[in-house]
């Protein structure tokens, strides 16, 4: 296996993106990670994309042929390759291209993710994401998503002592975290009184414990490290990737307040990079709703189980806190495009580690690490880099 | 393979009430969803049937037979198993 770096970043504007379709928002993205990488399309070896449900929201399969087609690269008949892990397909892309680079198949390989989720009624959206989900043994018996999460927050409060308090404070940290970046949809700051007056979603979850529906598309370059710096100066390595399933239903897990799918990818990570959980210097975690962001914590190693909403009421997950967890807003207030999602944490981690994330910059951050769930945890993928 | 049937009694392990559900399920909120576990040791997901008020973990329940779906007004009627309390199941 060969050492693999990034070696470009792009971002959308996350949002309610009216003025772009899923092909334009991937052409932005795509043409601001090449510029940054200053590669160009005949060096490019393959491309991934992470993408969700394009057939639900805009009607839209065969992503991958599509993105490499307004890229500009179909002439160039690139293999490119659309991978789907419901809200893990970011995180998926990210990990296929990472091993098409370190196994020696490909140089220069591109990681993308999109969704284009505002274009359907909310209804549609929620069935669609729903998707994520057991449809003959959840969703057939009325589960949603934040019904899923709820059952967890619910019993995790029950067994730990979690407070409504503690879950508001995730929102009300990563709404403060997305105020100061430019592409989140949310810049406004709220405060724990918004979070537990907010209207009921899926008891005790209100809608902002919840992530919203989001446009957006985020793309990685990366690259063999022995020639990254031929492109860039500041190369950033990825030290780990891991990947971990588990039951697709909630009601078949070992434990419902653990997700053992992001226990085994943190494990198999920390062991790649030879590195500990108290290493790491700056996190994106999958806060698809409020208790996700508690699970993470406590499931990747930062905290001991049951201490998530503790130590996230004490500020330890703040920007100067313990570890700085989702400072570009998180999901929760940089907004959730379901397959965009786990490439705009590399984007973030990226921008950390160059020292280029401005306002809610972490002093001297060396280490971070990218946390992305699929379903209710039925996928997990965890990706350490470093500067 | 043996075929098993379950006495479908069982226990709420965790519990939502749902406020905002997809358009197939709109008109029933809110509603309960839970975690059960069987008597016979499995879990499965299902609603149950009381008031929000009345949920509690650990409540005790009982299967019924109920509509689970409709596909409009002259489509398919999807049946199913639902939950409600039942203090008195041994």
């Amino acid at each position: 296996m060969r050492a693999v770096s990034i070696i470009g970043v792009g971002c959308t504007r996350f949002g309610e993106r009216w003025d772009s379709s899923l092909r334009d928002l991937v052409v932005e993205t795509g043409i601001a990670a090449i510029e940054d990488a200053g590669v160009t399309g005949e060096a490019i070896d393959a491309l991934y994309v992470g993408n969700m449900s394009g057939g639900r929201f805009v009607e839209q399969e065969h992503i991958g042929a599509l993105i490499a087609d307004y890229a500009g690269l179909s002439r160039l008949h690139i293999p490119s390759t659309r991978v789907e892990a419901a809200c893990a397909s970011g995180g998926l892309a990210l990990r296929e291209a990472f091993l098409a680079v370190a196994s020696g198949y490909a140089d220069i390989v591109i990681a993308a993710g999109v969704e284009k989720m505002t274009d359907v009624s909310s209804g549609v959206a929620a069935d669609a994401l729903a998707a994520a989900a057991d449809r003959e043994w959840e969703c057939f018996f009325g589960a949603t998503f934040p019904a899923l999460y709820a059952m967890i927050a619910r019993l995790h409060m029950r067994r730990y002592g979690t407070t409504r308090e503690q879950l508001a404070q995730v929102a009300v940290k990563n709404h403060h975290h997305g105020h100061m970046n430019p592409i989140a949809q949310y810049h406004t700051e709220i405060k724990v009184e918004d979070v537990v007056s907010s209207p009921l979603v899926a008891d005790p979850l209100r809608v902002l414990d919840c992530s919203p529906i989001t446009d957006g598309a985020a793309a990685v370059v990366l690259a063999p490290s022995d020639i990254a710096s031929r492109y860039c100066d500041t190369p950033i390595r990825i030290l780990a990737s891991a990947q971990a399933s588990d039951s697709l239903a909630l009601h078949d897990r070992r434990d419902i307040t653990t997700l053992d799918a992001t226990v085994y990818a943190a494990k198999k990570a920390f062991a790649q990079a030879r590195l500990t959980p108290e290493d790491i210097d700056v996190a994106e975690v999958h806060d698809c709703f409020t208790i996700g962001e508690i699970l993470a914590i406590e499931d990747l190693g930062f905290f001991p189980k049951g201490e998530g909403g503790a130590a996230t009421e004490e500020g330890r997950t703040a920007i100067g806190g313990d570890v700085a967890v989702n400072t570009s807003g998180g999901l929760k207030a940089c907004g959730h495009p379901v397959g965009a999602t786990g490439i705009k944490q590399a984007y973030e981690i990226v921008l950390q580690l160059r020292g280029e994330a401005g306002r809610r910059q972490v002093d001297d951050a060396e280490i971070g690490l990218t946390h992305n769930v699929g379903g209710s945890g039925g996928t997990a993928l965890v990706h350490i880099l470093s500067r | 393979m043996e075929e098993h049937r379950f006495r479908g009694t069982g226990t709420v392990i965790t519990y939502t009430t749902i406020y905002s559900a997809t358009e197939d399920f709109e008109r029933l909120t809110p509603y309960n969803l839970a975690i059960i576990q069987l008597d016979e040791g499995p879990k499965l997901t299902g609603q149950v049937v009381c008031a929000p008020e009345n949920m509690k973990i650990g409540m005790r329940v009982r299967p019924v037979f109920r509509i689970l779906g409709k596909e409009g007004e002259r489509g398919i009627i999807y049946y199913g198993t639902k939950f409600a309390p039942a203090d008195d199941a041994p």
